[in-house]
């Protein structure tokens, strides 16, 4: 695991080098204030803001793998000190009131995870050539899915609240 | 597709279900677990890769991704291990 994490470390450090001769800002800023371009406001329709949204949280839901998998190990192997218990303890309690539940950042992850499943369903069925004409309703019928399955899910997980 | 059912499985017996079969429960959890990782960080190189990234660039990210993959999997599976195999 040590071995592993030098490594990364390693090569993140040449890859920050590498992203730092490329002018991939410049490149971004470009992308997002030419006239032109697909990434103007004035350029976007429905399906263009599905896909950026779509690409958006994607980055999110990786964090919140990563942040998990490291949840999990936290409850599972009884890490309840230290500065990692610490941040996990702020990231888990927006508000932190002390002892409380993590229900914002959990709705909120439930909420991005319904969307990004769903419309990740809606571009399946459209590579394989279904719904290209309707596709607008297709992503509204969708989103209703999305709603219905975090109100669904939200419901079910009502009673483990901890009362008070 | 695989994803979604996975996810939806996982929920369920993660919150819902204590009394599952343990081998099904490892079974979706440890599959959930690489699925996951593996879509989301070739989702990761996707997005970069759309930046036009060159050659060298592209070879650092992957291996770097790989790696991180991998730490992640096997730390994933650490802090799994109490939950699935101990009695």
């Amino acid at each position: 695991m040590l071995c592993c994490s030098t490594l990364c470390g390693c090569s993140s450090l040449v890859w920050l080098g590498v992203l730092g001769d490329s002018s991939t800002l410049g490149k971004i800023a470009r992308e997002l204030f030419d006239k032109s371009s697909d990434l103007n406001p004035r350029n976007m329709r429905l399906g263009m803001y599905a896909w950026l949204i779509q690409r958006l949280s994607g980055l999110y839901l990786v964090l919140y793998l990563l942040t998990h998998i490291t949840a999990i190990a936290q409850a599972n192997c009884g890490i309840t000190t230290g500065l990692q218990a610490q941040v996990l303890d702020v990231i888990r309690n927006p508000f932190y009131a002390g002892g409380s539940t993590a229900v914002i950042f959990d709705a909120l992850g439930l909420g991005i995870i319904a969307f990004h499943g769903l419309n990740g369903i809606r571009i399946v069925f459209l590579d394989l050539g279904f719904g290209i004409r309707r596709h607008r309703l297709v992503f509204w019928l969708s989103m209703i899915i999305a709603i219905a399955v975090s109100a669904y899910v939200i419901v079910l997980g009502l009673p483990m609240l901890p009362r008070g | 597709m695989l994803l979604v059912a996975f996810l939806a499985l996982h929920l369920w017996a993660s919150n819902f279900n204590a009394e599952w079969a343990s081998v099904m429960r490892a079974t979706v959890d440890l599959s959930l677990l690489a699925l996951a990782l593996f879509h989301g960080l070739n989702g990761v190189r996707a997005v970069a890769m759309d930046f036009g990234l060159g050659l060298q660039a592209r070879r650092f990210l992957s291996v770097t991704l790989v790696m991180v993959g991998f730490a992640s999997f096997l730390f994933g599976v650490y802090g799994l291990w109490p939950l699935l195999f101990a009695r």
